[in-house]
């Protein structure tokens, strides 16, 4: 008899807090291993406060959260995290295969230099999101989606099996959106687990198992078809009108 | 006799490793955008090194420990709500600079002049001097070739360098201690203005150039140490201040470069303007 | 100290003069700090004190005394449009560009103090500045550049207000970010131009700060931090004058006047941290603990 393998990320009626004061509350449910779990809400709603609770970056001072059975600040080896592009200076002196390189940084360690492994594996990444002919060009002289996109490789290099994402597909062009599903679906079907945060609601059907619906607290999280619906949209973004037309999310003021 | 007895010679010496010192750490300087907080820590230095001359102790044990002092106030204040560590960095700055002016004034008529504070003299360095930034220098330079990489991480992605599991705050920590010790040792030689100078200007010049971090680093050193001795050179042939001339062709080399450097400046965006060139959206 | 001492600024003429004039500039930077401190703008501020000392010192070089005031605003002009240019550059952050604009100016004044023979005396004047020489000239000039700032952030405070705190809500609402920032600017230029002669280079950037500080920690909207900031730097520009005479005149203790207004101000700074602190403790004792 073995033990089962625990979740990847379990949340149990968790409570996420800045400087005491909580920002997000009772989130209940679970991240399971090959599978994506969408993060919805409006800004200021707690999704990024979600993902960097399972970082280990933000406390939660109710309920808990793990990763891997562990507490989060213990098992940042086992997550890759993709921040949003936009947020990066993109000036920064760094060619893309140099940013996805600090992916491997903590597998190569300070003493040694990377090794023809470590340039397989993040040619490899970099292959995978579609960038391959792109590795030479500095950063910041791609275009948004084509920056989300060695983001990612820069997680999926050391092949993590845990995939965090904030706002990926925020101004991205529809080929680099393309390009962030697949590779994302691919990782999906070597076991991953990954938990994305997104405006957009047009990929969430077709990538997301389930979906978690937040604003100040957890107003939904289950299997997408039941949790994306109009009701609970309108619940969760407060008193705007929410209308579904061909899987767009539009909120108006009302 | 050695080499190293005339002072002209010390002068060289001193120029080629401070500007090469700063020219490397400055690019950390600038990227993460710690000019202020440089500025702040000269400033602050500057009554542990007036108090440990008048008590005639190691001016650098002085300099050090008011250079730790510097970092926790500033790190007090800033835990503070509503407080900005700008704000913090401003009152222990200007504090720690009236300190060190009254320490002056009211202190035994010390050697260590106000103005030598300022702007340095780099041509009075003695041996022990030169033997104190050869020393720090070598152990900063080693220090940047290991946490080289996980320092431009941090410089690129912080969130992101914590998230991948690395200690940000020992990394953090350790960058600004390299900051503070290039401050501690150099300021008393060079002086204030010099070091801030060196340590920003061949690293924003070494930046129009290159888009490699490596190369920005070198390219920076060699910046640094040519603007030094150059500096140093003019500044005999007109027998005018050394540390000035040193900062100001520093400052000209960036001007230089902000004008014709291929792709950041002013000439080279210029003849980018052409169709067909646009730069990817940003 | 009896009351005799705190007195004394008023019977001596040069010290009275020294007292208005340091009153005037702590009612203008009490009240300019508070908007350098809101604009998170100290580097600037202090970037404009050392660029100014060019000015100082060539304005001296050719016209004496009296070249002085022109130099100095001439230089805080070359700052502002330098630093507006320099800060379109992509590539180099705005702090960069001003510390490599703060060391290029300085040194230029230095090099020229440097030709001169009693080089480190004058470096160490134009540095420190000399409250006890103002004359009444002077005063009416500081008195003259108080009233225009004071006008223009009465005039405009609201606007600067509001771009500090949402930029975005203030272009919304059709105010001109850029033009509001070298106003501030300009504003800032000039008081350091007003007080480049009386504390010197060095210290000006205390008064700006510091007041400003102590605004914060114990007042809540800008009027109040102006206020208090104000009242902290007129009342620490009295008491520092006295305490640095006292020790000059009845030690012997050579105490510089600007510096010793400067840690006076860093003193009620600490004082005014310790009481806010102490009056938060105590609520906290009763609070239930989490």
């Amino acid at each position: 008899m073995t033990e089962p393998a625990p979740d990847p990320i379990r949340f149990t009626d968790a409570t996420m807090a800045y400087h005491r004061a909580p920002v997000l509350e009772g989130v209940d449910g679970r991240v399971r291993a090959g599978e994506a779990v969408a993060l919805i809400g409006p800004n200021g709603g707690g999704k990024t406060t979600l993902i960097k609770a399972v970082l280990g970056l933000v406390p939660v001072i109710a309920g808990t959260v793990t990763v891997a059975g562990r507490r989060p600040a213990e098992a940042r080896a086992r997550v890759g995290y993709v921040p949003q592009a936009a947020s990066l200076d993109p000036e920064f002196p760094v060619t893309a295969r140099q940013v996805v390189m600090m992916g491997r940084l903590r597998l190569i360690g300070r003493w040694r230099r990377p090794g023809r492994q470590d340039r397989a594996a993040v040619d490899e990444a970099l292959d995978r999101v579609g960038l391959a002919d792109r590795a030479g060009a500095r950063f910041g002289t791609l275009s948004g989606g084509q920056r989300q996109r060695v983001l990612l490789a820069r997680a999926l290099s050391p092949d993590p099996p845990i995939l965090l994402l904030d706002e990926p597909f925020n101004g991205v062009d529809a080929v680099s959106q393309d390009a962030l599903i697949t590779a994302l679906t691919r990782a999906k079907s070597t076991g991953t687990a990954v938990l994305v945060s997104t405006h957009d609601l047009a990929p969430v059907p077709c990538l997301c198992e389930q979906t978690c619906l937040v604003n100040r607290r957890q107003i939904a999280f289950g299997p997408t078809e039941l949790a994306l619906t109009p009701d609970l949209l309108r619940a969760c973004y407060g008193g705007h009108v929410v209308d579904l037309d061909a899987g767009r999310l539009v909120v108006t003021r009302g | 006799m050695t080499w190293f007895d005339t002072y002209t010679h010390r002068a060289y010496a001193e120029a080629v490793m401070v500007g090469l010192l700063a020219g490397v750490v400055g690019v950390q300087v600038v990227l993460r955008r710690l000019a202020f907080h440089a500025m702040a820590t000269t400033h602050a230095t500057f009554p542990g090194v007036v108090l440990a001359s008048i008590l005639g102790i190691d001016i650098y044990l002085g300099g050090t420990a008011f250079g730790v002092l510097f970092s926790i106030a500033v790190l007090a204040l800033t835990r503070r709500p509503g407080r900005t560590a700008s704000g913090a960095i401003g009152v222990v700055l200007a504090a720690g600079f009236a300190l060190g002016a009254v320490l002056v004034a009211a202190g035994p008529a010390s050697d260590r002049k106000l103005s030598a504070f300022l702007v340095g003299s780099i041509v009075t360095i003695d041996t022990h001097d030169l033997a104190v930034t050869a020393a720090v220098g070598t152990v900063i330079l080693a220090l940047l070739a290991v946490f080289g990489r996980e320092l431009g991480f941090a410089a690129f992605d912080h969130d992101g360098m914590r998230a991948a599991g690395h200690p940000a705050l020992a990394l953090d920590l350790l960058l600004l201690l390299i900051v503070q010790a290039v401050v501690v040792v150099l300021t008393p030689a060079v002086g204030v203005m010099l070091t801030l100078a060196l340590l920003v200007a061949p690293a924003a010049t070494a930046r129009l150039w290159t888009d490699s971090l490596r190369r920005t680093g070198v390219v920076a050193g060699l910046l640094g140490a040519g603007s030094a001795v150059t500096g140093l050179e003019l500044s005999r042939h007109y027998d005018v201040a050394a540390g000035a001339t040193i900062a100001l062709v520093a400052a000209a080399g960036f001007v230089v470069s902000l004008l014709v450097s291929p792709r950041h400046g002013a000439l080279g965006r210029l003849l980018d303007r052409r169709p067909g060139t646009a730069t990817a959206p940003a | 100290m009896d009351t005799a001492l705190l007195l004394e600024p008023f019977r001596v003429p040069y010290l009275t003069r020294a007292l208005i004039e340091l009153t005037i500039l702590g009612v203008l930077c009490g009240t300019v700090g508070t908007f350098v401190a809101l604009r998170r703008l100290e580097f600037v501020a202090d970037a404009l004190t050392h660029t100014v000392f060019p000015g100082v010192v060539i304005g001296f070089a050719l016209r004496g005394a009296t070249g002085i005031l022109a130099g100095a605003l001439i230089a805080a002009g070359v700052t502002a449009c330098a630093l507006t240019l320099l800060g379109r550059h992509r590539r180099t952050g705005d702090d960069t560009a001003l510390a490599i604009v703060l060391t290029a100016m300085f040194s230029i004044g230095v090099l020229v103090v440097s030709r001169s023979h009693s080089y480190t005396a004058d470096l160490e004047t134009f540095l420190f500045g000399q409250v006890l020489y103002t004359s009444r000239a002077q005063i009416t000039e500081t008195a003259a550049v108080a009233v225009l700032c004071l006008a223009a952030l009465a005039v405009l405070g609201r606007e600067f207000v509001l771009r500090a705190f949402d930029p975005d809500a203030a272009r919304a609402a059709g105010h001109r970010v850029g033009a509001l920032d070298l106003a501030l600017n300009l504003i800032v230029a000039l008081t350091v131009v007003a007080a480049v002669r009386t504390v010197g280079t060095a210290l000006i950037l205390a008064l700006l700060v510091i007041p400003a500080a102590i605004g914060r920690t114990l007042g809540r909207r800008p009027a109040h931090l102006a206020l208090i900031g104000s009242v902290a730097a007129v009342l620490c520009g009295y008491l520092g004058l006295t305490i640095s005479y006292t020790a000059s005149v009845d030690h012997d203790l050579a105490l510089p006047a600007a510096p010793t207004v400067v840690l006076t101000l860093v003193a009620v700074h600490l004082l005014a941290l310790g009481a806010c602190g102490a009056a938060r403790l105590r609520p906290a004792r009763f609070r239930s603990p989490r």
